[in-house]
């Protein structure tokens, strides 16, 4: 009987949901395929645990959907939380997918931020994902990412 | 090289408990390492890695920068205030160079 279910569960319409599923189970898989798919892994692997990751929409990466010159991109990053002393953002951890150098810049924030907020202007060599991760004081890690279109190779500007 | 210029672009009076924004700038070509120069020779990698501001001898806000931000580093965050006091600005270039500024906030 149990291996008649088990023979029944594998027909082509359940293979089929599956995929769908893994498909649909959106960008917290994408990412960690990313890290292992490159040398982010190698850098992430001593800033966070790369499996707890889980995908936030209160990150909220503010940088043009086009940019001409990927010399300097403007790039801000708001991470919504109440910035207590006992809850708060501590790190936030920006990652580039393809430049030379994955690693873009880490913000150590503290109570006395009182927001988790930062600008800054960024360089990127080509189309791309900029991925953050935002580390919670309580240990949790969140996960953002957004893609830019970049014409000029910012890393070997002259 | 010479000494690189650093804007500060902070309050001079904020009230108690305000968050205040605050942005700095530093010239600084921020050298990845992967630039040539005219002969074909590489360029060393120089960049300022990291930036830090003290409020009251307080590290509130910290940054580690890598190769991938611009030439003449903008940093912009915010700040809860509490007390009347000294905000220091902080960086780090490699090979060990330190460029400070600081700015009196008066918080009433």
């Amino acid at each position: 009987m149990d291996e008649k279910l088990l023979n029944n569960s594998l027909t082509r319409r359940s293979m089929l949901g599956s995929v769908g599923t893994l498909v649909l189970s959106g960008t917290g898989l994408y990412f960690t395929e990313i890290l292992a798919a490159s040398e982010l892994k190698q850098s992430t692997s001593n800033l966070f645990d790369s499996n707890a990751l889980e995908d936030s929409s209160r990150i909220k990466i503010h940088m043009p959907e086009y940019a001409y010159d990927g010399g300097r991109v403007p790039f801000s990053i708001e991470v919504e939380s109440r910035m207590t002393e006992t809850d708060y953002v501590s790190h936030v951890h920006v990652f580039s997918e393809s430049n030379p150098f994955p690693r873009v810049a880490s913000f150590h924030f503290t109570p006395h931020s009182g927001r988790a907020f930062a600008r800054t202007r960024i360089r990127l060599s080509t189309s791309q994902h900029v991925i953050v991760v935002a580390e919670m004081h309580n240990g949790n890690t969140l996960t953002a990412r957004k893609w830019i279109e970049v014409t000029i190779n910012g890393c070997k500007e002259d | 090289m010479t000494t690189p210029r650093m804007r500060v672009k902070a309050p001079k009076n904020a009230i108690k408990g305000e968050i205040v924004e605050i942005m700095t700038l530093i010239s600084h070509p921020m050298d990845t390492g992967l630039r040539k120069d005219k002969h074909g020779i590489i360029i060393p990698r120089k960049i300022i890695n990291k930036f830090v501001c003290k409020y009251n001898d307080m590290e509130v806000f910290v940054v580690e920068l890598h190769e991938a931000i611009s030439a003449n580093p903008l940093i912009q965050f915010s700040l809860v205030t509490n007390d009347s006091g000294i905000l220091k600005f902080i960086w780090f270039e490699d090979e060990g160079k330190v460029y400070s500024t600081t700015r009196k906030l008066r918080v009433s």
